[in-house]
């Protein structure tokens, strides 16, 4: 087990890289639910416009 | 035009909610044998040792960082011709998992450089558009921070997206237009110049990441779609804007 996290010496190079990627990725998912999180609950307190959204749609093809 | 019909935001909405969870538990799996081969299964290298490992998580990522900047630019060209909003929607949702993939490239890149070339980061043509793609990203979700107006911001961040998509090839051919620091590829079509195993857990790697880029970014744009539609009669009868608090 030790001779695996010690990676032939080159465990700090190893770990950091496998580290920040877990890290990054992790951090992504936390970011993206709470922004999920947000967006549900700025919908649920804007204005309903029957038929569209607040913003202009005129141009829209489809 | 049935062809367009998820085109359309409410409808994409409720397609990449169920989208997600398989594209989500796909990479997870994938990822755990993808590591499994890759930290244990895959002998060491003759020349590199332990250290060559970092390319299980460099190669992918540096794959990613172009090809969902490539996938990016397309959704701007569309949103820019066709002026469809979700088209807009779909590049702003890769832009920060893009950022991410490059600036993941980069310092796995530059752990790998330190014990194999003696050095973290030279100004080598690889390394340095790399950089310049990591600041594509960055310039922008910083463009459309600052713009106030979304159909206004589309626009720019579409053109900004098309204008820097010149640096995608550069990145791939650089390794053969300027022999500077950064090796050749390693994978090329037909013939591959690593062992088997280690070939297998390079592609579980990539496709791991490839679904996971997928499952991140479809959640995204379901964000930003309740974002942009926010007031919309479809979104305020949606359960889980009803039950939000």
């Amino acid at each position: 087990m030790g001779e695996f996290f010690a990676m032939g010496g080159y465990a700090f190079f190893i770990w950091m890289a496998y580290g920040m990627a877990v890290l990054l990725i992790v951090l992504e998912i936390v970011a993206v639910r709470a922004r999920c999180k947000r967006a549900r609950h700025l919908a649920k307190h804007s204005d309903v416009h029957e038929g569209g959204a607040a913003g202009a749609q005129l141009k829209e093809t489809v | 035009m049935s062809g367009f019909k998820y085109a359309a935001p409410a409808q994409f909405y409720s397609l990449a909610g169920k989208m997600v969870p398989w594209f989500a538990v796909l990479a997870a799996i994938l990822a755990v044998i993808g590591l499994a081969i890759g930290l244990y299964v895959a002998p060491i290298d003759v020349t590199q040792k332990d250290s060559y490992r970092i390319i299980f998580i460099h190669v992918p990522a540096a794959w990613m960082s172009m090809f969902l900047y490539v996938v990016m630019a397309f959704w701007g060209a569309m949103a820019l011709g066709l002026n469809t909003r979700l088209s807009a929607m779909m590049a702003q949702s890769i832009a920060p998992t893009g950022a991410l993939m490059t600036a993941l490239a980069l310092w796995t890149g530059a752990l790998w450089g330190k014990p194999t070339w003696g050095t973290y980061w030279a100004w080598d043509a690889r390394m340095t558009s790399e950089l310049i793609l990591l600041f594509l990203y960055l310039g922008i979700i910083a463009l459309r921070n600052a713009i106030d107006d979304p159909r206004r911001a589309d626009k720019a961040c579409s053109v900004l997206a098309l204008v820097g998509v010149v640096n995608v090839p550069i990145i791939y051919y650089s390794v053969n237009w300027w022999n500077t620091l950064h090796q050749g590829a390693t994978i090329k079509m037909g013939k591959a110049s690593i062992d088997d195993i280690m070939l297998a857990g390079l592609l579980v790697m990539v496709f791991a990441f490839w679904f996971y880029s997928i499952a991140v970014t479809l959640v995204r744009l379901r964000a930003i779609i309740l974002e942009r539609e926010a007031g919309a009669a479809w979104v305020a009868r949606l359960a889980e804007v009803k039950e939000e608090r």
